[in-house]
């Protein structure tokens, strides 16, 4: 099994793409749908006293936009935290991302996740369509964290990690976590930590490396 | 000041107590201006040699303001000590007082003393710093006449004692006549200490306790060798032996090397003698502080007659009441040993008595050169750090709060600390550039910017990172833990985050002695229920594992020589070690001690190479990455590396050749440090340690008191700023320096360094086995899952899922 740019998998009947950078593209609706973006996150480490340098940001909006560029997305929904939190929202993070956001012509919409939701509003500059809770795209239902919904649920949140191994190796890398009634997407940047997949029979993983996916394993 | 020095010691006759010639020897010489270390064995009287001088001078003059510091390393020794101080005040009816000062006390005592010192305080290294970071620092400090460092053995070769030698440099340029004098047990070299602790260059005097104290060293041994598993494992075999030994009744501490051995055997002893549950104790780092106070209680009052015991007990704590010391497991060190040995014995002149019990057959031979040692008075020696530039980068700022510096002066200074003797201007200027704008990266973000320039003095750049700076002083670091609480919220003690995380609801371990049942974590805490059945796990402690000695390498090395050469020259332990021995000879070879033995074998995992260096887990470790990293370099693979005291096996999907692999040009030191500092980074292992690093030079913080970061959190930002610098921005200096702490710190690179200068000497001795050996064993079972790999993730993940089964 080798590496790939990315895998294509039926969920609820479904074809979509399974990305290595961490995106999951629809086809049919022409939709990319990324969780976990974190943005100002390194701003709000900063903020605590951690020596960070730049890089991050700028490095995630770019794999966002060549992710659009390359899936010809028309839609991108980001199934929350968007951003990290208020801290984090520093002027310049603020223009860095509208400038972004003004170099696409797809639109781009946000689920709010429970880091959204630590400030009142997002900038209007940003652009956004924002959504409830919820967003029903049968047989879809994008929301950030894990819940009982009607449809397959799409969601973030996790950050689900697996752990690899065989022969002598083993590395913790994460993973869309693919499952009977859910499909959880691995964080989009990786400035977040990870938490092991919390497998039921018959769940699959996919794991995400370096801008490579590969098959889906069994867990 | 002869008269105070005379009521003093008429109190001391009062309490039966006559001077030892040590201790008049003390007195007269701080009478007569000096400083330096007092070197004698625990329980001696080392404090009031130290102490009484100095009181006597302060008598006399009775003034107000803070004229004796008294620095200890624990803070839970500072009750009983400032006691001990308090007494012959309290005879003499003078308005003196003796007050504590450290992390515990709290903050409306510290408002107050930052008022009014008393003239006698008794605090850490920590606190001390803290100290100097107020403005009124000098004011408040520049009558300290003398400062008494306890325990000095403990601090000299750490971080801590690094830090206490930079606040010594700073009380000694504001009071020049400052007198300071070090306690110390069981050094290898006594005046390197004084040097040490007096300042560069200054004179110091050694005062030694003229008494020469006898360690006795006594082995429980199987008594049936024949029965011993060859592969050498006694576990708890020796359970019934030292039970026997404890029927008498007579106080008794168990010390171990881990908290999970601790544990095992605590829980083993109450299972075998359950009507035993009331005298018998645990006592670990890692047991909430009222219990383990309990504890000490118990054993001074007599209730408790045993007590199974980490290094928490190594210290402090005067416990007369003391029998008979028992070391369950290697010694590890010669000055451990002594150290340990020496909690059985608290009167001058008395002679200290250990009882050794092995855990694992071979150990029986660590004990044999043990004694060998202790005969000689091989004792470890203790170096003081080379310059560690994060201490230098708090301490910066440290000086910066506390009144600001002109950095000439402060350079000037920071070399009269010994450990910065040497210390260039270049590197000086580039941690103070570090702290002024943060190095290159960070120079456009004012938050790092932590000191700022007026005219020619450096002052705090805000008074946010003042505060900041003021809670996230100190040096010691620690592994990542949590609370572990029962459900009602009674707190049982801490637990290493890494333990809790691997287990689910449900599972059972043991811990404080306690069979207990993990129900879920909540804002950092583990809570736990009790649990009726017996536990199925141990917890372990990543920090609580020393690494054997050089000096216990050493002696093993000349031991098992001796063994090949001369037989078992009737110590009861080589010859119980015998069949063991015979065995390792039998498939393999023991190797003389200019030889180095490797053994290959063939399995089906792949192919293994074992060495037996003797340096030492921490040197190996460094040793074994060095040596993967090296190879690799001309054959990219992922190699499985475990290490023990005694060697290391690396294991390969591809044959190695012992000649090529232990060349004079793989072992040897050219580009040493980079080498393994590339190993250490591909090894995933700098990560881990880079978090003290990143905390003690102010790039993380770990939050404030009342609403502190979990250490984890501490661990993951510090984990994503090293991600980050090695991705975006890798020829950072912090990252650099990061290194070369993680080089001397987590492998002892010194030691290395001695370590393949004796290894490029020695001859090869190469077997094949067809089966692991006694040697080989341990570490084939205990493979440890540390790997290092010269191949990229992706193509490493791509070998994982061919032959993933879930």
């Amino acid at each position: 099994m080798a590496r790939l740019r990315s895998v294509v998998v039926a969920l609820a009947g479904e074809r979509v793409e399974l990305r290595g950078d961490a995106s999951l593209y629809w086809p049919r609706e022409r939709m990319l749908v990324v969780a976990d973006l974190h943005l100002g996150k390194t701003e709000s480490l900063r903020r605590d006293g951690a020596a960070l340098p730049d890089g991050v940001m700028d490095h995630d909006l770019a794999r966002l936009a060549a992710a659009v560029r390359e899936t010809g997305a028309q839609r991108v929904v980001v199934i929350g935290d968007l951003i990290h939190d208020a801290a984090g929202l520093t002027s310049l993070v603020r223009t860095r991302f509208a400038s972004w956001r003004r170099q696409l012509t797809c639109s781009v919409e946000l689920v709010p996740g429970n880091h959204d939701q630590r400030v009142a509003s997002m900038p209007e500059e940003w652009g956004l369509v924002v959504h409830g809770e919820c967003l029903e795209m049968p047989p879809f239902t994008l929301r950030h964290e894990p819940a009982a919904v009607g449809g397959h649920l799409l969601c973030g949140h996790l950050h689900p990690a697996i752990r690899l191994s065989g022969g002598l190796d083993g590395a913790r890398v994460p993973c869309f976590h693919l499952g009977a009634a859910a499909t959880v997407l691995p964080a989009f940047t990786p400035l977040t930590g990870g938490a092991p997949v919390q497998a039921a029979p018959g769940d699959r993983v996919v794991p995400v490396v370096d801008g490579w996916v590969f098959e889906p394993l069994p867990v | 000041m002869p008269d105070e020095l005379d009521k003093l010691r008429r109190w001391m006759v009062g309490q039966g107590w006559t001077p030892f010639p040590f201790q008049e020897a003390a007195w007269k010489a701080h009478g007569a201006g000096e400083s330096g270390l007092i070197h004698v064995p625990t329980g001696a009287g080392k404090t009031y040699a130290a102490y009484m001088g100095a009181l006597a001078g302060v008598m006399a003059e009775a003034r107000e303001g803070l004229q004796i510091l008294y620095l200890t390393p624990l803070r839970a020794l500072a009750r009983d000590i400032a006691l001990a101080l308090q007494r012959p005040i309290d005879s003499s009816g003078m308005p003196l007082s003796v007050e504590m000062r450290t992390g515990d006390t709290g903050t409306a005592q510290r408002a107050r003393q930052r008022a009014q010192l008393p003239q006698v305080l008794v605090t850490t290294p920590e606190s001390l710093t803290v100290m100097l970071s107020y403005p009124e620092a000098q004011d408040r400090l520049s009558g300290v006449k003398a400062v008494i460092v306890d325990e000095w053995h403990e601090l000299i070769s750490g971080k801590r004692g690094t830090q206490t030698e930079l606040a010594l440099a700073r009380l000694r340029r504001w009071s020049p006549a400052l007198q300071t004098w070090a306690l110390s047990a069981t050094l290898r070299d006594p005046e390197a200490a004084a040097q040490c602790v007096v300042g560069s260059d200054r004179p110091f005097r050694v005062i030694r306790g003229d008494f020469s104290r006898e360690t006795r060293l006594d082995t429980i041994s199987p008594e049936k060798v024949e029965r011993l598993p060859w592969a050498g494992r006694l576990g708890l075999a020796m359970l019934p032996r030292v039970l026997e030994v404890l029927e008498d009744g007579r106080t008794t501490l168990l010390f171990t090397n881990t908290r999970s051995q601790a544990e095992r055997w605590y829980q083993a002893m109450k299972d075998a003698r359950p009507e035993w549950e009331a005298r018998i104790a645990l006592h670990h780092g890692s047991i909430a502080r009222d219990e383990r106070e309990r504890v000490e209680a118990g054993l001074k009052a007599g209730a408790i007659t045993a007590v199974v015991a980490t290094s928490s007990l190594d210290l402090g704590v005067d416990f007369t009441s003391v029998d008979r010391v028992m070391q369950i497991g290697s010694p590890k060190g010669i000055a451990r040993l002594l150290q340990r040995a020496g909690r059985s014995a608290h009167r001058p002149g008395e002679s200290s008595h250990v009882v050794c019990v092995p855990t694992h057959a071979l150990e029986l031979v660590e004990f044999a050169a043990a004694r060998d040692a202790l005969e000689q008075r091989a004792i470890e020696a203790r170096h003081p750090l080379r310059a560690p530039l994060d201490v230098l980068v708090q301490h910066l700022v440290t000086c910066a709060m506390g009144g600001g510096f002109d950095a000439d002066e402060l350079f000037a200074e920071v070399r009269e600390a010994w450990s910065y003797r040497d210390l260039t201007r270049e590197a000086f200027n580039w941690a103070l550039a570090m702290v002024e704008h943060g190095g290159a990266t960070l120079r456009a973000y004012e938050q790092h910017h932590k000191v700022r320039r007026e005219g020619v003095q450096y002052v705090v750049a805000s008074p946010r990172v003042a505060r900041l700076h003021r809670l996230a002083i100190g040096t010691i670091t620690t592994e990542a833990t949590m609370d572990i609480r029962y459900l009602s919220g009674v707190r049982i003690g801490q637990i290493e985050e890494d333990f809790i995380a691997r287990l689910r609801a449900g599972d059972r371990f043991s811990f404080a002695g306690r069979p207990l049942e993990f129900v879920r974590v909540r804002d950092m805490v583990a809570y736990v229920r009790r649990s009726g059945v017996r536990p199925s796990v141990t917890p372990i402690w990543a920090g609580s594992r020393f690494p054997m000695s050089t000096s216990l390498g050493e002696a093993v090395r000349v031991r098992l020589e001796r063994w090949v050469t001369r037989g078992d020259e009737g110590s009861r332990e080589m010859s119980a070690v015998s069949p063991v021995l015979a065995e390792q000879q039998r498939l393999s070879a023991i190797p003389m001690v200019h030889q180095l033995l490797v053994e290959q074998w063939r399995s089906r995992e792949g192919h293994h190479l074992y060495l037996y260096p003797f340096e030492g887990r921490m040197t190996h470790q460094a040793l074994a990455a060095l040596l993967a990293y090296r190879w690799g370099q001309r054959q990219p693979g992922t190699f499985s590396l475990t290490v023990n005291d005694y060697g290391i096996e690396l294991l390969g999907r591809e044959p190695m050749d012992a000649a090529d692999l232990l060349s004079g040009e793989m072992l040897s030191d050219v580009e040493l440090l980079r080498d393994v500092a590339a190993s250490v980074n591909m090894g995933e292992l700098a990560k881990r340690q880079f978090r003290d690093i990143a905390r003690i030079a102010g790039l993380v913080f770990a939050g404030y008191p009342g609403a502190p970061k979990g250490t984890r959190q501490v661990q993951l930002t510090s984990s994503l700023v090293y991600d980050v610098f090695t991705r975006y921005d890798p020829g950072n200096l912090l990252v650099m320096q990061a290194h070369r702490e993680v080089l001397e710190q987590q492998f002892e690179l010194t030691r290395l360094e001695a370590a393949l200068a004796r290894l490029r000497g020695s001859e090869l001795l190469v077997r094949e086995i067809a089966h692991p050996t006694p040697l080989a064993f341990p570490l084939f079972i205990d493979r440890l899952g540390s790997r290092l790999s010269t191949e990229d993730l992706v193509t490493r993940v791509e070998r994982m899922v061919k032959t993933w089964r879930a």
